[in-house]
């Protein structure tokens, strides 16, 4: 079968290309949606001595830190309705989750899209759209900020605890990790274009921007590996269906027109310079102030900020599998069906 | 829930800032104010309920070609 020939063929080449550059690979995939991809389709035992999986800081709800989660329970508190993300409900903060505030009377609802909540939401609700999400959903946020104007709306703000995909990739390359070649964030590059991964061939390390296919990592693989074998740092594109060399320019502009960098914490990486985005000033009418003691975070036993930075496999965690599971996740690598936890409780045929 | 999910438009609605799209049989509405030039058979990465790109047809056909039904290969 034609198919059947394709997959094995470029299977092959991977295999061969590893077997010539002559030992196993260290290939991190930035985004979790690609950790699902992988370990959903058995690539980590499909490639098992050839290449190791490392899954990174790409996703939102995981790289969100308890302080955030402690913010909006604090503000739910004070009466106002908090719009989230499903997949943030089970977060743990200090002490309880958003799903454990919300059954104590919080009103917490869940959102899937903001633009959809500004159009819709009635002039008399209170409410506070929880922010979070790397580039790929900050255009949301912006045009969700644009109805807000539009409308005069005086009753919603935002939680911003946006991410940039550029600084913490930097900060892990040059501190964190050495690996062989990175899969990059495909819908990330989707509005940042190629271009906007340039920088990664200055730590001279192969990447390649991937779809989420089943035969879009395949093809990420095969070009990755080719170019480890090369020696070749300029990033290639595998996802060329979307992803365009300047990516989407008009998502760009309402980025710009909305937003300034900042400062953000991330789950694992720590402060880091730049890494986030808030509401540029002329907007912080519509700007929830955030409170947080960084020092406090992350003193739990979950071990999530190790395995972010790819020093632990999710199964080395002692709470793996025996306390934290996705019904009682003890951190946000668990509770986020993109978490590599989750991929590997979910999926976890790397024994 | 960084997911997007390809979809193709069925219908333009408000002067092109929103449209139809049916993905797998599922209509949904969303807004498409960050793709120039939408129109009626086009697909597009959703994402938020945001249309973030279009898809190159003639690079997925490409694809589709090279795999045929490789979604369903048992690897
Ligand atoms: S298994 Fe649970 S406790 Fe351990 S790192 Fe993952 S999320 Fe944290």
């Amino acid at each position: 079968m034609q198919t059947y020939d394709a997959v094995n063929t470029i299977v092959n080449i991977i295999k061969n290309n590893i077997e010539k550059i002559g030992r196993q690979l260290r290939i991190i995939e930035v985004c979790g949606t690609h950790t699902v991809s992988i370990y959903r389709n058995g690539f980590h035992t499909l490639f098992k001595g050839y290449i190791d999986f490392i899954s990174g800081p790409g996703c939102p709800v995981c790289v969100t830190h308890e302080g955030y989660i402690n913010n909006l329970i604090e503000l739910a508190k004070m009466n106002y309705t908090i719009y989230t993300f499903g997949d943030l409900l089970k977060v743990p903060g200090k002490s309880m989750s958003l799903a454990e505030a919300r059954a104590e009377g919080a009103k917490i609802k869940i959102m899937y899209s903001p633009v959809d909540i500004v159009e819709n939401i009635s002039e008399n609700e209170e409410a506070i759209i929880a922010a979070i999400g790397f580039e790929t959903t900050v255009p949301a946020f912006a045009l969700s900020i644009e109805k807000v104007l539009e409308r005069g709306l005086k009753n919603v703000k935002f939680a911003c605890e946006l991410k940039t995909i550029d600084q913490p990739l930097k900060v892990l390359l040059k501190d964190h990790i050495k690996v062989d070649g990175l899969i990059l964030p495909g819908h990330v590059a989707t509005i940042l274009g190629v271009d906007g991964f340039k920088f990664v061939e200055e730590f001279k390390i192969p990447s390649v921007i991937s779809g989420f296919e089943k035969y879009d990592i395949l093809l990420s693989l095969m070009s990755l590996t080719q170019s480890i074998l090369d020696s070749d740092f300029t990033v290639k594109n595998e996802y060329k269906r979307v992803v365009k060399k300047e990516g989407n320019t008009v998502a760009k502009r309402y980025i710009e027109r909305f937003f300034d960098r900042t400062d953000a914490y991330f789950r694992g990486l720590g402060l880091i310079e730049g890494g986030g985005l808030r509401l540029k000033s002329e907007y912080s009418a519509f700007s929830v102030q955030l409170k947080y003691d960084y020092e406090s975070l992350s003193n739990s036993a979950c071990r999530c900020a190790d395995v972010l930075t790819g020093k632990l496999k999710p199964f080395e965690c002692p709470l793996f599998e025996k306390v934290c599971t996705p019904q009682t996740p003890k951190g946000a690598c668990m509770v986020s069906q993109e978490g590599s936890c989750n991929a590997y409780f979910r999926f976890g045929k790397w024994k | 829930m960084c997911l997007g999910y390809p979809a193709k438009v069925v219908e333009i609605l408000e002067d092109g800032k929103k449209a139809i799209v049916d993905y797998l049989g599922l209509k949904k509405t969303i807004n498409v104010s960050l793709i120039k030039g939408v129109a009626v058979g086009d697909y597009l990465l959703i994402h938020s309920g945001v249309a973030i790109e279009k898809i190159d047809e003639k690079e997925a056909e490409e694809i589709e070609k090279l795999f045929g039904e490789v979604r369903n290969a048992n690897l």
